[in-house]
Order: C-alpha cells, then structure tokens, then sequence
C-alpha cells in the first residue's frame, strides 16, 4: 500500500463523515411551489364531455379521454386479497372516470421514517392517507400538499363539497388554507379499558365503574395470577400524556404532544398550565407508581419490545387500554376465538366531558407535485359517495370478506378476518356516513357508547379546529421532546418515584424552553379564541 | 514536469484504470451529497426545495445546546469510541496472532468463522438477544441466578453495568471483522524474517513481539486512524437497540445519534439533522487533523497524509 493511496484512503473516510446530513437530498431540486397546478386543468373545458357521474348540472364537463394511473400511498399492513378487491375497485373506476389506483402501503413500523421521505425525495404518487396524527401538519406546512382550492373541489370532487360538515375544512385550514380531504363520519377515540371477565370473576370483582376499580382490578391480577401479565402500562414512547384513560376525568387538552402544556377544555378562554404541576394529574402517576411496585407490568417493561395488544388477544395479558374502535374490534376478535374469556369493555370515567375526535384524525391529500390532481379529486369523490366502491375499499368483497346486515350493520365472513380484515386496510381517510357499524355485541358496546357520549360527554370547544404553527417554537420542541423521553418516561413506568423525579423534569423543561414555548403557544391560542369571537 | 505527469500517467494506467470505479463511488456519493450540508442553514421545505428554502442561520442547531445535554452525549459519544477503539484494537490484533499461530488448518478455518459471524447479526437482533438474556422476570442470567438461590439483578434499571455490556457487545461484533486485517498484514510479513528468528533461537513470543507487532504497527495506526475519524458518531443501531428508550440508562449511554433520533423523530426537519451531521464532521475533521498531526510528528511514515 502506497503512501499515496493511504492518504486518499484517510480523507476519503472524512469526507464521508458528511454524508449522513445529507443522505436524503436526491433529486429535489426546483419544484414549483404549490400554486395552481390545475389552472390548465379548469380550462379544459372541451367537447369530449365524458359521462362523469360527479358532474352536476354547474359544472364544466371533464375530459377523462386519457387513461391514468393514479398512485395513492396508504399506511398499515398490506392484507393479502388487497389485489383481488382492487381489481374490482379498478374495473369500476375505468368505467367511470377512466383512471386506476396503484397502491403503495407504508406499513406501521416503517411509516414515521418513510412517510416524510416520500416527499422529501419527492416520488411519483398522486394522493397519500394523511392524518393528523400522520403528519398533515408539518407536511402541509412544507408544501408537501397541493392547496384545494372551492374552486378544485367544486369542479373535481363536487359530492364532497356539498356534503362534507364544514368543521372538517375548518380543521383542515393551515394558516387558512385547507389541505386534506377529511374524513366525514362520528368518532371518538376516548381511552376505554378492556378486562377478562372470567377473571374478574374468578376473584370476585364487581363490575369496574372507576379507575379505581381498574387498578384494583390490574393490582388483583398482578399478585394472584401467575403466568400472564396484569396490563402493560404506559407506551414506550410518549407523545402527550402517557396513560389517557387515567387522565380522562381531568378534561385536559394537549397543544402539543412534546410539551406537557394543557388547557382545561370546558374554558372559553382557555389557559395553558403544566399538568405536572398539577395535584391532580401527580395523584395519577402516583396510582401508575403503585401499580408497578404490585408488579402491574415487568419490571423492564421499558425496554420490551412486546406486542401488547396482542398478547391480550392471545391471553398473556389481563387488560388493555384503547381506543373504543379498537377496543370493540378486539372484543369481536376475541369473542370469536375464545367466548370464555367474556371480555368486557368498560369507560372508567363515565362523567368526563370529552372532544369528538377532529375529523382530520383521517383524510386524503393531493401530491403537491401530482401530474392528475383533477382526477385524483375525481377518484376520491367517488370512494366517498360510491355506494359500491366505498364497501369494496372498507370491507372488501360482499359474500366472500363480509356480508351486509340490514341498512347499516354488517357481519365479518371468516375469509375476511384474514384476507382482507374490514375496516382495516386503511381505507379511512374516505371514511363517510355510509360506514356501516359491526354487528354482535361488539358493535352493540360501541353503538350504546358513542350514543351516551353524543347526549352526555362531547362538547365543543372554540379551539377544536386549532393548529399549531411551532415554526418559532421548533427548537425548543425538540428538545422537550428529549427531556419528556428521558426524564418523564421512567416515571410514568414507576421506575422513578413521582415525588422525587418530577422537579428534575420540570427543572430540565424549564431549561429546554418550557416557558417559551407556553408564551408562544398561549399567544397563538388567544389570537386564535379571539378570530373565533370575531366572527 | 508536464512530461513527467505524462510519463507516470503512461506508466501506470492500467492501476490508474482500476481507481476509476472507486473514484467515481467516491464522487457520487461522497463529494456530491456534501453540497446538501447547506440544509443545516436553512429552514427547509419540500415546495421550495434545497436551493430555494430560506436561509435561517444557525436556528437548526439549537435544539442541541439549549436542552443542556449537550456536552453529556458528546463526552458519552467520545469515551465509547475511545473504548471501543482501543479494545477492539487490542483484540483483533491479539486473535490474529493466535490464529496466525495455529498449527491445525481446520481449526484455523472453524474458528475463524465463528469470530466472523457476529459481525453478519443486525443490530436489532442482537438487541432482542439481549434483552432475551438479561431481562429481569425470564431472562437467561436472571432465571439461572434465581435457580441457584441468588438474588436476580435488574439488569435495565441499573446505568453503571452497560458501560460494560456496551464494550463487551460491540467487540463481540467487531473482532473477528477487524482480525481479518491483521490477519491478511501477518501473512505478507516476510516468512524469511521468522525463519531466521527461529534459527537464532528466538521462542514464540519473542517472535510475536520482535517481529509480528512491530510489522503489523503501520497497519494498527492506519485503521485506528481511519476509525478515529468517526470518534463523534455514536453507533445508532447499537446503541438504540440495547438501550431503546429507557430513560433511566441514558446518564451512561445515551449518545450524540440516540439524543438526535429522540428529539427529531417527531418533527422530521431534515435542516435540524443537517445541523447535527455537520457539529459531527467539524468535530471529527478537527480530530483526525490532530491525531495525524502527532502521528505525523511521532512517526513521519505512518500518517496518512
């Protein structure tokens, strides 16, 4: 080896010290920014009018001569009959808008690196599954998403312009600007608890109607049966608070999922506060203590990379905590598989006032850089309204994936909890009334619940359409998020004692610009309350 | 001196030749991406793109200084790969020397591999591993502990151990790779050399330490320094796998790459981890310019440049 080729050998290393900054700079160079990429488009107003059925009778005829293929990114797992049903979906949306939807899924674990790629890289897709929990904010505020203009929607996906409930747009509007097509149907994700009945009965517990009845429930578990754990305790990440359902009955809303900001959200002004300052919200984290010195959890629960979700459907877990979709979706799996384990959902805190989920939970936008943007509108109009293709995207195919009960109710055939699972290839973010509810006594838990909570639990907020610009507040949001995963984790897994850990968190928060950021954040949320009265 | 360029040119085209495909990998992915480290400057945004996005100064790095731990993962960063460095570096060398040693050639093949596969292991298997080994309720050591009536030992609350865990993994990893190179410079070493120290009545170790090491020390300073260039990145897939994201080990082992994942994952600002590859490079250019520098100092040949 030569002097000469060693020394190249050395700076060639150095050099590629520089790489990782820049790993993810392919080809993006000039795109235009998102101004109006229809403008041609809306003039096409030409004489092969096509026999579109989203035409009204005030809209310009659409020339769909040419055949496209529209690529749309979705996220989860890919079921295996995916093809089959999309074939079908295929051959319905040639007849009608002469395109074709080629699907690319992102699946769970691959989703939060991949997702931003997709447009930094800036691919070739048309349309994605955006969401607000599936960053539609930060990728609407980088230009990821072509705007939709009234004038785009009306012409391309008018069904959805007459019927979509308005809160959706205002949800949607980023500094007045909307996005996403929203989803249109009832939600909300309110934290439930699921147990096993027969072990609650085997230890004689009544009927769980607090969270200290879940706790004792876990407690109970955790240090008579052996082999199964009680409950899995908080995520391994955290983002907002790290157990919901315990911190229901504060009625406390979160700005932000990295600053552990709140504000109460029966208020008309609302305030920021700490909620680590808060007694109430200590109380909770001490229950959470205590559960884990029971043994609730293992003890290394931190660093387990378990399914726990699905360790309670297989029965290695006592109780679980979730959303009631999901919950109710469990509880039919279950009951399938093992009706003697009598799962049982129940609300523990009956009482809490709660938001209905914000209609962007789910939705579609539009490629920023789409070269069919109109058809893409033109195709998503009909997954929402097109009876047919609704069910086919949502359920797959009637008689062999599932069968309709009645109106609005339908029942899943054994081939479609495997091959194609309803509701469960993300079709959600056309999620419309046309949603049918599951039938059984799942889909009865669910019904009678969103029923009590539509009369006696949501409320509505000035705040609930609110979106954070953290442009000036980026900095500091990182590194809270750092000390939140830190310091505040451990303790929300009784690692740490409440008493002793939390003034370290709150000392770190501090020093990472906590109070910037409330400033920041309060600023926002005032001038926003204050726009609202305004109108 | 045009003549001369010329004439070497001529006389080794054909090793010219063979430099291209690596020149051009050099170029394409080393050189070229390194124009993006402008994004550390700028506040990014996928309309706009890279040239266009606006320039905001040093607001992407930040986040880094103002969380107060700055100075933590960048020491944790640099004692670890110190550590590493100087272990693997005593290891490898020492196991290719045994290996060089060995009379029985089957042997010499068996062993080899099975120092060599760890290296084949992704990181996030060999972090299940050992969680499945060291987890308090089921794991391996904690079941055998138990079963023999001693008390069982967590593992995953406890920072003062992984230092350890941590240096004893990556070599478990890296030794049979790096034993390779010693072992390749071991066998160009002049056979002649030993031969004559055997006649002289020089025993094994006065070989190894008269003529092996001293023949090996140009190699072991060329990829120490090579791996000193990289003394500020810490080795994500090893330390977020064993460590993931429990919050009570990171006084230990929390890493300049691991602080940055944790506080980017959400946001994704690509100018913000830009920002961070950029503190890495400078610190890393500033210390392979030094350590060459002594090197070069100590002994003018073995530097790399």
């Amino acid at each position: 080896m030569s002097k000469k080729k060693k020394a190249w050998l050395g700076t060639s290393a150095v050099l590629a010290m520089s790489m990782l900054a820049s790993a993810c700079s392919g080809g993006n160079g000039n795109n235009a920014a998102s101004g109006s990429p229809s403008a041609s488009a809306t003039a096409t107003s030409s004489a092969s009018a096509s026999a579109s059925p989203t035409a009204s009778a005030s809209a310009p005829a659409i020339d769909t001569s040419e055949h496209v293929k529209l690529k749309m990114v979705l996220v989860g797992p890919k079921a295996p009959d995916t093809d089959e049903v999309y074939a079908q979906v295929n051959k319905i949306l040639t007849e009608k808008v002469n395109a074709e939807l080629e699907l690319r899924f992102l699946d769970w674990n691959e989703m939060n690196q991949k997702y931003p790629l997709l447009f930094a890289a800036n691919e070739d897709f048309d349309m994605a599954f955006t969401a607000s929990w599936a960053f539609y904010n930060p990728t609407a505020r980088k230009d990821g998403f072509l705007e939709l203009t009234e004038d785009l929607m009306k012409t391309y996906a008018p069904n959805t312009w007459a019927n979509q409930d308005p809160v959706g747009w205002d949800q949607a509007k980023i500094d007045g600007k909307i996005y996403m097509v929203p989803q249109d149907a009832f939600e909300s994700g309110s934290s439930v608890a699921m147990v096993r009945g027969d072990l609650r009965e085997k230890y004689n517990i009544p009927e769980l109607k607090t969270q200290e009845d879940f706790v004792n429930y876990v407690k109970t578990i955790a240090k008579n049966e052996k082999g199964i754990v009680a409950y899995n305790g908080p995520p391994t990440t955290l983002n907002g608070s790290g157990a919901p359902i315990l911190f229901l009955d504060l009625e406390k809303r979160f700005v932000h999922g990295s600053a552990p900001l709140v504000y109460d959200m029966k208020s008309e002004s609302p305030q920021l506060t700490n909620y680590l300052e808060d007694p109430k919200a200590l109380a909770k984290l001490d229950m959470m203590y205590d559960m884990a010195q029971t043994g609730a959890w293992p003890k290394d629960a931190i660093v387990a990379k378990t399914d726990w979700h699905a360790a309670f459907k297989e029965g290695k877990m006592a109780a679980d905590t979730g959303n009631i979709l999901t919950a109710s979706s469990t509880m039919e799996a279950m009951n399938l598989k093992h009706p003697e384990w009598k799962v049982e959902i129940y609300d523990l805190s009956p009482e809490a006032k709660r938001f209905q989920d914000p209609l962007i939970n789910n939705g579609v936008g539009i490629h920023a850089t789409s070269k069919h943007p109109e058809r893409a509108l033109m195709v998503l109009d009909l997954l929402r309204y097109d009876r047919e293709l609704f069910e086919l995207t949502t359920y797959g195919i009637k008689g062999k994936h599932w069968e309709p009960v009645g109106e609005d109710r339908y029942k899943v055939l054994p081939a479609g909890a495997t091959g194609y699972p309803p509701d469960g290839v993300c079709p959600w973010g056309w999620r419309t009334e046309l949603v049918r509810t599951l039938d059984g006594p799942a889909g009865d838990v669910l019904q009678s619940f969103y029923k009590k909570w539509k009369e006696n639990n949501i409320i509505h907020s000035p705040l609930e359409t609110f979106a954070l610009d953290d442009a000036n507040i980026k900095n500091e949001l990182a590194a809270l998020a750092n000390v939140q995963k830190t310091y505040l984790l451990p303790i929300y897994f009784g690692l740490v004692k409440p008493s002793e850990g939390i003034p370290e968190v709150i000392e770190k928060m501090k020093q990472a610009g906590l109070d910037k950021v409330q400033a920041e954040m309060q600023k926002q949320l005032d001038a926003y309350v204050a726009s609202k009265k305004a109108e | 001196m045009k003549s001369a360029f010329m004439r070497d040119f001529m006389n080794y085209k054909t090793m010219l030749l063979m430099l291209v495909p690596s020149l051009f990998f050099v170029v394409l992915f080393q050189y070229l991406p390194m124009f993006g480290l402008i994004l550390a400057f700028k506040e990014y945004t996928y309309g706009k793109g890279i040239l266009g996005s606006a320039w905001n100064g040093i607001e992407n790095f930040k986040f880094f200084f103002i969380s107060g731990d700055a100075w933590r993962v960048t020491r944790n960063t640099v004692l670890y790969n110190v550590a590493f460095i100087a272990i693997n570096l005593v290891l490898q060398v020492s196991i290719a020397i045994m290996l060089s040693e060995l009379k029985s050639k089957w042997f010499k093949k068996i062993s080899q591999s099975m120092l060599f596969l760890p290296y084949f292991i992704s990181w996030v298997v060999v972090g299940t591993i050992v969680y499945n080994l060291l987890n308090f309720e089921h794991g391996t050591i904690n079941t055998l502990l138990r079963s023999l009536g001693f008390e069982p030992f967590n593992f995953y609350s406890d920072k003062g151990v992984w230092p350890f865990l941590l240096v004893f993994f990556s070599a478990w990893k890296a030794v049979g790779y790096g034993a390779v190179f010693y072992l390749a410079a071991i066998m160009s070493i002049d056979s002649e050399m030993f031969e004559a120290a055997e006649t002289d009545g020089a025993n094994v170790f006065q070989r190894i330490w008269h003529i092996t090491i001293p023949s090996l020390k140009p190699t072991m300073i060329v990829l120490t320094l090579l791996s000193v260039g990289h003394i500020f990145r810490g080795d994500f897939g090893l330390f977020y796998n064993m460590i993931g994201n429990n919050g009570l080990l990171f006084g230990t082992t929390d890493v300049i790459d691991t602080f940055v994942y944790r506080s980017l994952v959400e946001n994704n600002e690509i100018g913000m981890s830009a920002a961070i590859g950029f503190y890495q490079s400078i610190l890393c250019f500033a210390t392979i310019l030094l350590v060459n520098g002594i090197v070069r100092r100590a002994d003018k040949d073995s530097a790399l440049f």
